[in-house]
């Protein structure tokens, strides 16, 4: 385990109890009757991952009625399609690493990768099906939705150059923001939280979700091939245009860089050099800000909650969002 | 029944599921979504047949649409290479759909029908990677995987809506109609294209599941003759 990762869940410790309880969950929920959909669905949650969705649903639940059977089906729920979403975007990428580990698509085929990827989302939905709350599916059905259309829209959007700071941030949106708001929003509805509380919950996750994309685009530049688990600068492989490249893409020096990368082949020199332009240009450094903006918002939205262990994590997960190094 | 009843009951329902799962740019660049008629059929099969259909039914008949045209859309992602833009598309146009039936679950609310139908979704997609990676060696199992592959979904709405007794009559289309496709050649058309028996044997069953959905057809006295015509027609040799 990463030392981020560490630093990570030692904000856990208070919900420890209950996060060990969901991960047991996680890995029940996936058991099935096929070798290969087992394997390839327990690969991807062996290889671990920051559990960012289930603790907000968790910490949420902590402002309402708590109850650890309830949030724990909304909280696997939302880290399977997260999940489900990660299989499916290795083969849309064309990924063979994620989180330093071979993806199902390289260690079986594409194939396999969607059959996986859509046995998981049903997964989800088996675990959260056992709520029944209208409101609770609704609010979950126009996530997933919303999330697809901003894929779709960045797969449309790939390798054009003329796109500004709102058609970046509409698209984290709906990239992460919109997952990790509905993570604290539905875990607050499931303890039955009051509308005002929902609404800053709500609030709160949206705005720590851009900051979270925000650092992770601004990670894919200034981390090593090892600390990532790929390679470094992947996004703009990709043909992706974060918001640090967003900074300099007008660049006329770095121009060359970008008509390299989007070929998506790039001698191994030419990538770093690539890096290294980026991380002087100065554009890390007014994207963090961008990303700090958010995070105040974020911790804005907590201050008139009731204090207590979940305030405090929440804000502590809002600290280590904006100082992660990988 | 008249056939033309029948033709534009199905008409309905498709244009109905297109205008569901419409997404402007996965239209634009990859063109309609593959709505299956066929199976379209079989689901409206009870509606056909002059059952009571209520609008909780066709909201729900619609996600079952929805989620078969995305089983069919991530069907056709090429095995090994899927970074051409309109393959990257499909990935996401299967997600689109899925999410499609999940929301229209979500309006009727049906929480039944959203935990039955996961475990059904779950199933097809165990029975399609065993198809395709490990597929077993008589015949007669790969037309089970392959009839719950193709109904396991309308097999959980028939039986939620109090519709079972046409169970065992989509139990026998499916595996018979995709004997016929192989022997017709239609590979594109067909799944698992890869598991088609030998010429002979192909023969051998196509008689065997003719004979079973004769004896099955029979014996369902409540199917009106129209539609017993029509399902001999999607049947026909």
């Amino acid at each position: 385990m990463g030392l981020e990762k560490i630093k990570l869940m030692s904000l856990y410790t208070d919900f420890r109890k209950d996060m060990s309880y969901i991960e047991k969950e996680l890995e029940r929920s996936v058991q099935s009757s096929s070798p290969i959909v087992r394997q390839a669905s327990l690969h991807l949650l062996k290889a671990g991952g920051k559990r960012i969705r289930p603790i907000f649903v968790i910490m949420a639940a902590q402002f309402g009625t708590y109850s650890l059977e309830n949030a724990a089906k909304i909280a696997v729920s939302l880290e399977l399609i997260h999940m489900a979403s990660l299989v499916h975007d290795d083969v849309i990428d064309d990924s063979d690493m994620r989180r330093g580990l071979e993806t199902v698509k390289a260690k079986w085929n594409n194939r396999v990768a969607m059959y996986a990827g859509d046995f998981i989302f049903s997964r989800a939905l088996t675990s959260i099906g056992n709520i029944e709350k209208a409101p609770v599916h609704q609010i979950l059905a126009e996530t997933m939705l919303e999330i697809c259309k901003g894929e779709i829209i960045q797969i449309d959007f790939q390798q054009q150059t003329d796109q500004d700071l709102r058609d970046y941030l509409k698209r984290i949106k709906r990239k992460t923001a919109l997952l990790l708001s509905s993570s604290c929003e539905l875990g607050a509805l499931s303890a039955d939280a009051d509308s005002q509380t929902v609404r800053k919950l709500k609030r709160y996750g949206y705005f720590t979700g851009m900051a979270f994309q925000i650092v992770d685009d601004i990670l894919d530049i200034t981390s090593t091939d090892a600390e990532l688990g790929k390679p470094a600068g992947s996004d703009l492989l990709n043909g992706h245009i974060t918001l640090p490249v967003l900074y300099i893409k007008d660049d006329e020096q770095f121009k060359p860089y970008m008509k390299r990368a989007f070929t998506g082949v790039m001698e191994e020199s030419d990538r770093q050099a690539m890096l290294r332009y980026i991380r002087q240009s100065g554009a890390i450094e007014k994207a963090q800000h961008v990303s700090d903006l958010y995070l105040i918002k974020a911790l804005k939205e907590l201050e008139s909650l009731p204090n207590g262990k979940s305030k405090k994590a929440l804000t502590q997960i809002a600290d280590f969002i904006g100082q992660r190094k990988y | 029944m008249e056939t033309k009843g029948f033709t534009d009951q199905v008409d309905n329902y498709i244009h109905h599921l297109r205008r569901a799962i419409y997404q402007p740019v996965v239209e634009r660049d990859v063109g309609h979504a593959p709505i299956d008629r066929r199976k379209a059929s079989l689901l409206l099969l009870p509606l056909l047949n002059g059952e009571q259909w209520t609008d909780e039914m066709q909201t729900a008949a619609l996600a079952i649409g929805a989620i078969h045209t995305a089983f069919d859309v991530h069907d056709q992602i090429d095995i090994v290479d899927a970074s051409s833009k309109e393959q990257q598309l499909m990935v996401l146009a299967g997600d689109h759909f899925s999410g499609i039936h999940y929301k229209l679950l979500a309006s009727i609310p049906n929480f039944h029908l959203i935990r039955s139908l996961s475990s059904a979704i779950g199933r097809v997609n165990e029975c399609k990677t065993t198809l395709l990676q490990a597929p077993p060696t008589t015949v007669e199992e790969r037309l089970q995987l392959i009839a719950e592959v193709e109904s396991a979904c309308i097999v959980k709405f028939f039986e939620s809506f109090g519709f079972s007794r046409y169970v065992h009559i989509v139990e026998t289309v499916f595996p018979f109609v995709w004997l016929l496709d192989s022997r017709r050649h239609d590979l594109n058309r067909m799944k698992f294209p890869h598991l088609v028996p030998s010429t002979h044997e192909t023969q051998d069953w196509i008689d065997q599941l003719q004979q079973q959905l004769n004896d099955r057809l029979e014996n369902s006295f409540y199917l009106h003759t129209e539609v017993i015509a029509e399902l001999q027609k999607m049947t026909n040799q």
